[in-house]
């Protein structure tokens, strides 16, 4: 005799399905065919690069962790040496200020949240030093600081309009193996772009 | 499925779970006996030789010194605190077949013991002695199958001396990392 | 079609409760700051760890930082607040080893980070019967220093079972607090030429 199991099973094997097996046939070609669309549009993504505005420098940006007053840049040029090939780089002067008011806590500016936007290509992060040092934490309470945010460019490179492209941080939960359901400090959502007209400089090497 | 079948199939699911439930509870404790396992001795010689992760390790000596000279007979600095001692192990080290042995030789860096399980490691940047400290000194490189004076330099405190009990061969970089081995005297 | 029997049901709600009391007895849990052990120590008092024992010797606050004793004057670390240096020594046992990245904390909530250079960014116990001393500077807010306390973390891996630090630097409130800037702002000159790691045998 067959069991109670085996009787329920072959009654939920009726109704359930063999009484609408077109619709679930139907059904489940209308996911396979909705999958495949998908794949081949390449996927489910936004399309990013919301459009960002675009001032003149000098501009201050507030970042939430940090505030920095873009002031101005320079294309410094430094021709072939004997024991050097030629290089430029692009300088911008930068003050910063750490405005973390939910941790207080000291914190270097990242390169990743200023980078210069190039013609073609991605945009470059930069090399911040401030006070002449390189990843110098801000203190919260205490003044602006001179920064600066350099670039490694072509040494051919002649474009005068620089501009900055300023990101900004978010402070929420992250929900990572590390830190849990903690909030930290994440990079977050590009804020602004910054113009301004590059003077040329060329250092002599010694 | 027969019903044999069917019921191996429950239990070996049931036993999956359990043991995986197990596993996450046990883990940490494991792991705190992995570490432990790192700095236990499995063995003890009296000055060897004794041969380990292709290696074969002799212990000649355990002197005291109060400073060291270089082949020109000047003193070789050595940063030693008010207090503390020079202490050199002399060992005689034959590479046998097998060891990986490229352009720059291997590690066999050695660990100073007391009898309060205190460890020492050798004192680094040592230079120009008339002996090799290491085993990939390009002015004085190893060969398979020959033996080699090396000079093991360590700094202890003064006191530890008398207690001193030998040297521990390493388990990085050896074939038989299980294998950690007091070479006494 | 036996995927539904009533056995295989269970097994799979047992699977999910048992996905849940895994998740809430989850070691990983250690890693939040509730259940990683605290030891509390003050400045003066030795701490005394596994293998090792630390000791914070003398806190100095200054309007200059040195960083070697040359007259150059781009080695000189000026500041808008204040510097304070954190003297210590830490006597080794049995092995060598990384207590954790030192950063101080303020009763306002502030964290302060260490200078990468010259100063000491990290706690290490040396070698078995040395007692090694060294500095730590940071650059702080003179206006949030009350309850100023020396942190040592160790390192955030999935290590269970670490133990924290807080040092009390004696400094309770935000009078005493500055007290101490002005004396160092009075002084002409007030400079810190920050001490090179010094090993000695200990006592």
């Amino acid at each position: 005799m067959e069991s109670l199991d085996d009787v329920i099973d072959a009654m939920i094997a009726d109704r359930v399905i063999h009484r609408h097996r077109r619709k679930w046939l139907i059904a489940l070609a209308v996911v396979v065919i909705l999958a495949l669309v998908i794949l081949v549009f390449g996927g489910w993504k936004k399309r990013t690069g919301a459009a960002v505005d675009t001032v003149d420098a000098p501009y201050s940006v507030d970042a939430s962790r940090f505030e920095y007053g873009i002031k101005s840049a320079k294309i410094v040029r430094t021709p072939k040496s004997e024991y050097q090939k030629a290089e430029a780089k692009v300088v911008v002067s930068i003050d910063a200020l750490n405005t973390d008011e939910e941790t207080h806590a000291s914190a270097p500016i990242s390169g990743r949240d200023m980078l210069l936007v190039v013609g073609d290509g991605e945009p470059l992060e930069a090399s911040i030093r401030c006070k002449n040092e390189f990843g110098y934490d801000l203190v919260y309470g205490l003044p602006r600081v001179e920064c600066t945010a350099e670039y490694d460019v072509a040494p051919d490179y002649t474009d005068t309009h620089v501009k900055i492209g300023v990101i900004g941080q978010a402070y929420e939960a992250e929900s990572s193996l590390v830190s849990g359901d903690d909030p930290v400090w994440l990079q977050g959502d590009a804020l602004v772009v910054v113009q301004m007209t590059a003077t040329v400089e060329t250092e002599k090497q010694p | 499925m027969t019903r044999a079948t069917n019921l191996a199939a429950r239990i070996a699911v049931l036993i999956a779970l359990v043991a995986a439930a197990v596993w996450s509870i046990v883990q940490p404790a494991l792991d705190a006996a992995e570490k432990k396992k790192e700095t236990t001795i499995t063995e003890v010689v009296s000055r060897g030789p004794v041969e380990v992760g292709d290696i074969e390790w002799k212990l000649e000596s355990l002197r005291v010194y109060t400073q060291l000279a270089d082949t020109e007979g000047k003193k070789v600095d050595v940063n030693v605190p008010a207090g503390a001692s020079i202490v050199v192990a002399m060992m005689e080290i034959k590479p046998l077949d097998g060891v990986a042995m490229k352009n720059d030789g291997f590690l066999c860096d050695t660990q100073l013991m007391d009898d309060e399980d205190n460890i020492w490691k050798e004192a680094d940047s040592v230079y120009g002695l008339t002996l090799p400290t290491g085993c990939s000194d390009e002015d004085h490189p190893l060969t398979r199958g020959k033996a080699t004076k090396v000079m093991k330099v360590f700094v202890v405190p003064s006191k530890s001396v008398p207690r001193l009990v030998g040297l521990i061969t390493p388990t990085i970089g050896t074939l038989n990392p299980e294998k950690r081995v007091l070479i006494s005297l | 079609m036996k995927i539904y029997r009533p056995t295989t049901v269970i097994v799979g709600v047992v699977f999910v409760l048992l996905g849940g009391i895994l998740r809430l007895a989850d070691p990983a849990e250690v890693l939040d700051d509730s259940s990683r052990q605290l030891v509390r120590g003050s400045i003066g008092a030795p701490l005394t760890g596994k293998d090792f024992t630390l000791t914070v010797t003398r806190v100095k606050f200054a309007q200059k930082v040195l960083q070697s004793e040359s007259d150059d004057p781009d080695e000189v670390l000026t500041t808008e607040g204040v510097f304070v240096a954190v003297e210590f020594e830490v006597a080794g046992r049995h092995l060598p080893e990384t207590i954790g990245d030192l950063s101080l904390e303020t009763d306002g909530g502030a964290t302060y980070e260490p200078f990468s250079s010259p100063s000491a960014t990290s706690a290490t116990a040396p070698a078995p019967g040395f007692t090694e001393s060294q500095a730590a500077v940071f650059e702080v807010n003179p206006a949030d220093l009350a309850g100023l306390t020396l942190r040592v973390t160790p390192m955030q891996f999935i290590s269970y079972f670490t133990t924290n630090y807080a040092i009390d630097l004696g400094i309770p409130s935000e009078d005493v607090a500055a007290d101490l800037v002005a004396k160092a702002s009075t002084a002409t000159g007030q400079e810190y030429l920050v001490p090179r790691p010094q090993l000695r045998v200990t006592s």
